[in-house]
C-alpha cells in the first residue's frame, strides 16, 4: 500500500505538470446524451412463499438485441431464480417511461454482474466496453439513472482517477465521485472504460420510498475497469445458472510477509491451503491443508494489496477457467522442501443454496430446501449426509412459535430419517394428511447438537 | 472463642423468646414487627461486606476486577459463604464485619455451577485483635412455601447492613432452556431457584435470605428488577459447602466433582403421546455429545431415558431438568452406570462409565512476552465450538501492539503446534513456552486452527521477560 501511495503522489505531480484540463461542459453533455439511450431501469418482483416485493435498479444495454447488464447485488444471492418474476425494463423516453417485458438470464459470479434480456425486437443502442490503460489523474465521466422519484432521467458525475487498487477485483479509486452503482464509466473520448460496482452498504434501489434519492445521495468512489467484465460479456449466462469451475479449496490464507520468509519465500506472493474439501478436485490431486501455493500454471501468483486478498484473486482466476480444464499449482509442502507440481482437473462447482429445490410446509409455516454442498461442509458432515435445511420461517406461524430456526438442518420427521427433499415431502405430507390435528416432531441439527422440536398445528 | 460462642447463644435465646411459650413453634412464623427486629438482631452479626479483587484476563493480561458483595459467616471457624460471581477467582478479599472491623479472608473453594464460594477469614488476625463475630445457621429450603415471609441482608451498592423484607414468590423457579453464564462460566444447571419479592440489588449477592426463625434458606444471587429476585436454595448450598470444605487443601482450592454422561435432557411434556409413554415417565434425550460416555455406550438422540442404575428418571416439566441433571452429577466420577432406555417400542439397557464434568472454560494463562492469554481447550469447549477434539490451547485475549496481536492471531484461534511440536494441552504448552523463553527464541511458528481451516502464524518476539509466566 505504501508503494502505491507514493506512486500516486508522483503520478499526481506528473499530471499537474502535464496539465489535465477540467472536463468541458460540452464533453460531459455529449457523453450524457450519447449514453442516455443505453440506460434502463430493471424491475422485477420477488415472489417468495410469504409475499411479494418489487425491486428496481440500474441496468446497461450491452448488445443491440437487448441484453442488459446489472450489478449482481440487485438479485440477492439468497433468492431462488424461479422466485424472481415479472421482469420489466423501464426505458426512459423524452416525456415518459416505456415498459418492456424481459427475462432473467442469470447471475455471473465471474464479475459479480447479472444479465437480463429484453423480449421485444427493437434495435437497442449498446454500450461497448473497452479495456484501456488508465492513467492517474485522468478525468472520467460516469452516467447513471436517477431514481423513480426523478423519472429515471440520466445524470452525470465527473471525477478523476486517483489510484489503482487490487483487491479481490481490480478497482479504480476516483476523486469527485461516480454515478450510482450499476452506472457505466467513460473517458473523455466517450469510450466505456468501466462499471460502478457494488460496495458494502451502497444503496442500489431506485424505488426506495423512504429515501427516494438514496441511490444518488452518496456517490460511489470505486469502479471496476472494463477488462474485468469482458469474459462475462463475451460469454454471458443464457437463462440457466452458469456452470462454473471449482477446485474445492474453500478456505485458504495469503501468507503474511514474515511467514512467507520463514518458508524461504522472499518477496513472493503465496497462499497456504487451510482446508481441502474431501473428494473435490484439489483432494483428488493430492493437495492438503498446510501446503503453500506459489505458482498457478507456472506463473507467480498475482499480488493483492493485502495478503488476505490473494486467495480471492486466485479463486476469481479459476472461475474464469473452464470445467475439465487442468490447472497446475506449484506447491511447497514444508520449510526447505522443493516445489512440487500438482495438476488439478477442475470440476463443476456444486449447486448453491438458491439453486436448491424448495418445499413450502405451508400449514406449519416454514420453507425447507434440499441441502447443498455448503450445508454439509459447514456442519462437518459427510457430503452425502443429506438432510433438508430450513430456508425461511413465516413470521408468527406455528414453526416460529415452536422455535424452529432458519438454518436448522432437519434430519428426522416423526421418527423417520429424511435424507432429501423428496423424502421430507413424503413423510411430512403423509403425517399432515393422516393426522392433521397432531403435532409434527422434528429432530434438527443446530450448532452441532440435536434439538427435538414439536410444531403444533393451528387449532 | 468463648465470646464468639456467647453471641450465638444469646441470639438463639432471643428468637426463642419471641415465640409464644408452651405452644408448638409455628413452622412458618410470620414477619411480625417484633419478629423482624429479633431476627435482624440475630442475623446481622453474621453478615459481612466483601471487597473483592477477582482475577480476570483482558487484553492479553491478567488483571484484577474490584467489586463489592455480601457474605454470611456459617461457623465458628470463620468460614464465609458467598456467591462465585462475588468471590470466585478472588485473589484479594477484605471482610467488613457487622461491628465495622475489617479482616482479610482467602478463597478456599468455589463452584461456578451453583454460583457459590467459601472463604476463610484470617482467624489469627481475629484472635490477635480480639474481634467478635457470630454465625448463622443453615435451615432448609425444600419446605419453603410461596407467601412465606423472608428477609434479605446484605450490602446493596456498598450500603452495608441493609435489611429488606418480602415473601417467597416461588420455590421452584427454572429458567430452562435458557442457559446462564457468569462471565463465560456455565451456571444454574443443577438446581432450581427460590424466587422472592424481597428487594435485592447489586451488592446483595452472596448475602443470606433468612426465614423468620433466623435460619439461612437461600443465598441472594440475582435481581430481576420489578421485585423478581432469585436465591440459590440453602439445600444446594449445604451440600456444596460440605464438599468444598472437605476437598480444600492448603495448596488447592476445594471443588465439587461431578459426573457427566454427555446427554442433554429435555422435558417430555406434550411429547408423551408421541413417544407412547405413560404420563410422567422418563426423560427425552435431546442430544448426545460426541465422544461422551453416553455416545460411546450407544445412546442416541430421541431415546427416552427411563432409569439410571435402576432409579427412575422422570422429566416431564422444565422444573425437573435440574434435579435430573443433579442425579447424574451426584454419581461418583468414573462409576459404572446402567442406563435404561426406550427406543421406539424397544427397551434397552446400556452400560458406560461416567466421566468428570468439565467446564467449557479451561485453565487460563497469561503469556507476557506475547501480550496475550490462552486457555486449555476442554472437552466441553471443543463440543461447543465443534472442534474435532480437545487438543491445543485457545487464544482468549490479545493486547494490541504486542507480538500476538501483531502476528494477527485472533481470539478463538486454537494453537495446535508450536515450531512443529504438538500441543496437547495447556501443561504441554507451558513447558514449550518456557523453553522458548529460556532460549530467547525470536521467531515462533504456530500451527493454528481457525474456524474450519488451518493457518500458519509467525510470532516475532523481541523481548522475553526474565520471570516465568503467571499462571
Amino acid at each position: 500500500m505504501i508503494h502505491k501511495v507514493q506512486l500516486t503522489v508522483v503520478a499526481c505531480l506528473f499530471a499537474a505538470v502535464q496539465g489535465f484540463a477540467q472536463v468541458e461542459q460540452a464533453v460531459v453533455q455529449r457523453i450524457g446524451e450519447q449514453v442516455q439511450p443505453s440506460l434502463v431501469a430493471i424491475q422485477y418482483t420477488w415472489e417468495s412463499e410469504f409475499g411479494r416485493r418489487e425491486f428496481i435498479g440500474a441496468g446497461i444495454v450491452v448488445s443491440a438485441d437487448g441484453l442488459i447488464m446489472a450489478p449482481m447485488t440487485l438479485f440477492d444471492y439468497r433468492i431462488p431464480d424461479d422466485q424472481m418474476k415479472q421482469f420489466k425494463l423501464l426505458v426512459p423516453t423524452a416525456d415518459d417511461v416505456d415498459e418492456v417485458d424481459a427475462v432473467f438470464q442469470g447471475r455471473d459470479e465471474r464479475a459479480n454482474v447479472a444479465f437480463i434480456r429484453a423480449k421485444d425486437k427493437r434495435q437497442w443502442k449498446p454500450v461497448k466496453f473497452v479495456a484501456t490503460d488508465l492513467g492517474i489523474g485522468q478525468p472520467v465521466v460516469s452516467v447513471g439513472l436517477l431514481p423513480k422519484a426523478a423519472g429515471y432521467r440520466s445524470y452525470s458525475q465527473v471525477g478523476q482517477v486517483s489510484a489503482k487498487l487490487r483487491g479481490e477485483i481490480p478497482q479504480i479509486l476516483v476523486t469527485g465521485g461516480l454515478a450510482a452503482v450499476g452506472s457505466p464509466v467513460f473517458d473523455i473520448q466517450g469510450q466505456a472504460i468501466g462499471f460502478v460496482h457494488y460496495e458494502a452498504d451502497q444503496p442500489i434501489a431506485l424505488n426506495d420510498e423512504r429515501t427516494p434519492l438514496a441511490a444518488v445521495s452518496r456517490p460511489p468512489i470505486l469502479f471496476t475497469p472494463a477488462s474485468d467484465l469482458l469474459a462475462s460479456l463475451q460469454d454471458p449466462p443464457t437463462g440457466k445458472p452458469l456452470a462454473l469451475p471449482w477446485i474445492g479449496i474453500v478456505h485458504a490464507n495469503g501468507l503474511r510477509k514474515e511467514v512467507a520468509e520463514y518458508f524461504g519465500l522472499k518477496d513472493q506472493p503465496a497462499i497456504e491451503i487451510a482446508d481441502v474439501v474431501p473428494g473435490a478436485p484439489a483432494d483428488k490431486a493430492g493437495l492438503k491443508a498446510g501446503m503453500i501455493i506459489v505458482k498457478a500454471n507456472g506463473k507467480p501468483l498475482e499480488r493483492g494489496d493485502e495478503p488476505q486478498e490473494l486467495p480471492m484473486i486466485l479463486n476469481r482466476q479459476i472461475l474464469r477457467m473452464k470445467i475439465a480444464q487442468v490447472v497446475t499449482l506449484s506447491v511447497l509442502t514444508g520449510k526447505g522442501q522443493p516445489e512440487k507440481e500438482f495438476a488439478v482437473k477442475l470440476e463443476e462447482m456444486p449447486s448453491r443454496p438458491n439453486q436448491a429445490p424448495r418445499y413450502y410446509a405451508e400449514d406449519l409455516g416454514f420453507v425447507v430446501r434440499q441441502s447443498v454442498f455448503m450445508d454439509t461442509y459447514l456442519r462437518r458432515l459427510a457430503a452425502d449426509a443429506g438432510g433438508v435445511v430450513v430456508a425461511a420461517i413465516r413470521p408468527q406461524g406455528p414453526a416460529q412459535t415452536a422455535k424452529l430456526d432458519g438454518g436448522d438442518m432437519i434430519v428426522e420427521v416423526n421418527g423417520q430419517a429424511v435424507k432429501n427433499l423428496e423424502e421430507f415431502r413424503q413423510v411430512y405430507g403423509d403425517a399432515r394428511t393422516a393426522k392433521p390435528r397432531e403435532a409434527v416432531v422434528l429432530v434438527v441439527l443446530r450448532e452441532g447438537r440435536n434439538q427435538t422440536i414439536r410444531v403444533e398445528p393451528p387449532q | 472463642m468463648s465470646s464468639v460462642r456467647g453471641w450465638i447463644v444469646i441470639s438463639v435465646l432471643m428468637i426463642a423468646g419471641c415465640a409464644a411459650p408452651k405452644r408448638q413453634p409455628d413452622p412458618f412464623p410470620p414477619a411480625t414487627p417484633q419478629a423482624v427486629i429479633d431476627v435482624s438482631r440475630a442475623i446481622f452479626p453474621a453478615v459481612v461486606r466483601l471487597d473483592v479483587a477477582q482475577e480476570i484476563y483482558t487484553e492479553g493480561k491478567r488483571n484484577l476486577r474490584r467489586g463489592i458483595g455480601s457474605g454470611v459467616i456459617i461457623d465458628a471457624q470463620g468460614h464465609i459463604l458467598t456467591n462465585f460471581h462475588v468471590a470466585g477467582r478472588a485473589s484479594e478479599i477484605q471482610v467488613t464485619l457487622y461491628n465495622k472491623e475489617r479482616v482479610r479472608a482467602t478463597l478456599i473453594g468455589d463452584d461456578h455451577w451453583t454460583d457459590l464460594a467459601v472463604l476463610q477469614m484470617d482467624m489469627k488476625e481475629v484472635v490477635r485483635r480480639n474481634i467478635t463475630f457470630t454465625w448463622a445457621m443453615m435451615g432448609t429450603s425444600r419446605t419453603l412455601l410461596s407467601g412465606q415471609d423472608v428477609m434479605a441482608v446484605g450490602t446493596p451498592f456498598g450500603l452495608a447492613r441493609t435489611l429488606t423484607l418480602g415473601v417467597v414468590s416461588n420455590n421452584e423457579r427454572t429458567f430452562y432452556p435458557q442457559n446462564m453464564q457468569i462471565d463465560e462460566y456455565e451456571t444454574g444447571e443443577f438446581s432450581n431457584w427460590i424466587q422472592m419479592d424481597t428487594p435485592i440489588n447489586p451488592g446483595n449477592s452472596g448475602g443470606p435470605l433468612v426465614d423468620m426463625t433466623g435460619r439461612i434458606v437461600g443465598i441472594n444471587t440475582r435481581g430481576g428488577g420489578q421485585n423478581l429476585n432469585f436465591a440459590v436454595p440453602v439445600d444446594t448450598a449445604k451440600e456444596v459447602v460440605a464438599t468444598l470444605l472437605a476437598s480444600a487443601k492448603p495448596d488447592r482450592k476445594g471443588r465439587v466433582e461431578r459426573s457427566d454422561l454427555g446427554i442433554d435432557l429435555k422435558p417430555l411434556q406434550d411429547l408423551e403421546t408421541y413417544y407412547e409413554l405413560d404420563v410422567n415417565r422418563g426423560a427425552l434425550v435431546n442430544s448426545v455429545e460426541r465422544n461422551s460416555p453416553a455416545f460411546r455406550a450407544g445412546v442416541k438422540t430421541q431415546d427416552i431415558l427411563l432409569a439410571i442404575n435402576g432409579h427412575a428418571v422422570n422429566v416431564r416439566f422444565p422444573e425437573e431438568v435440574a434435579p435430573a441433571n443433579k442425579k447424574i452429577a451426584d454419581i461418583p466420577v468414573g462409576s459404572d452406570v446402567m442406563l435404561t432406555l426406550k427406543r421406539g417400542k424397544q427397551t434397552l439397557t446400556l452400560s458406560t462409565k461416567t466421566q468428570r464434568l468439565e467446564s467449557a472454560v479451561g485453565e487460563e494463562m497469561e503469556l507476557k512476552a506475547w501480550g496475550m492469554s490462552v486457555r486449555d481447550v476442554t472437552r466441553a469447549y471443543a463440543n461447543d465450538n465443534q472442534l474435532d477434539d480437545d487438543r491445543g490451547v485457545v487464544v482468549t485475549t490479545l493486547s494490541p501492539g504486542f507480538p500476538g496481536a501483531k502476528a494477527e492471531l485472533m481470539s478463538g484461534d486454537v494453537i495446535h503446534t508450536v515450531n512443529g511440536q504438538d500441543i496437547e494441552d495447556l501443561e504441554r504448552f507451558v513447558s514449550v513456552y518456557d523453553r522458548l523463553a529460556a532460549e530467547q527464541s525470536s521467531r515462533v511458528l504456530l500451527g493454528v486452527q481457525r474456524g474450519r481451516g488451518r493457518i500458519s502464524i509467525l510470532v516475532k518476539v523481541q523481548e522475553w521477560p526474565a520471570t516465568k509466566p503467571a499462571k
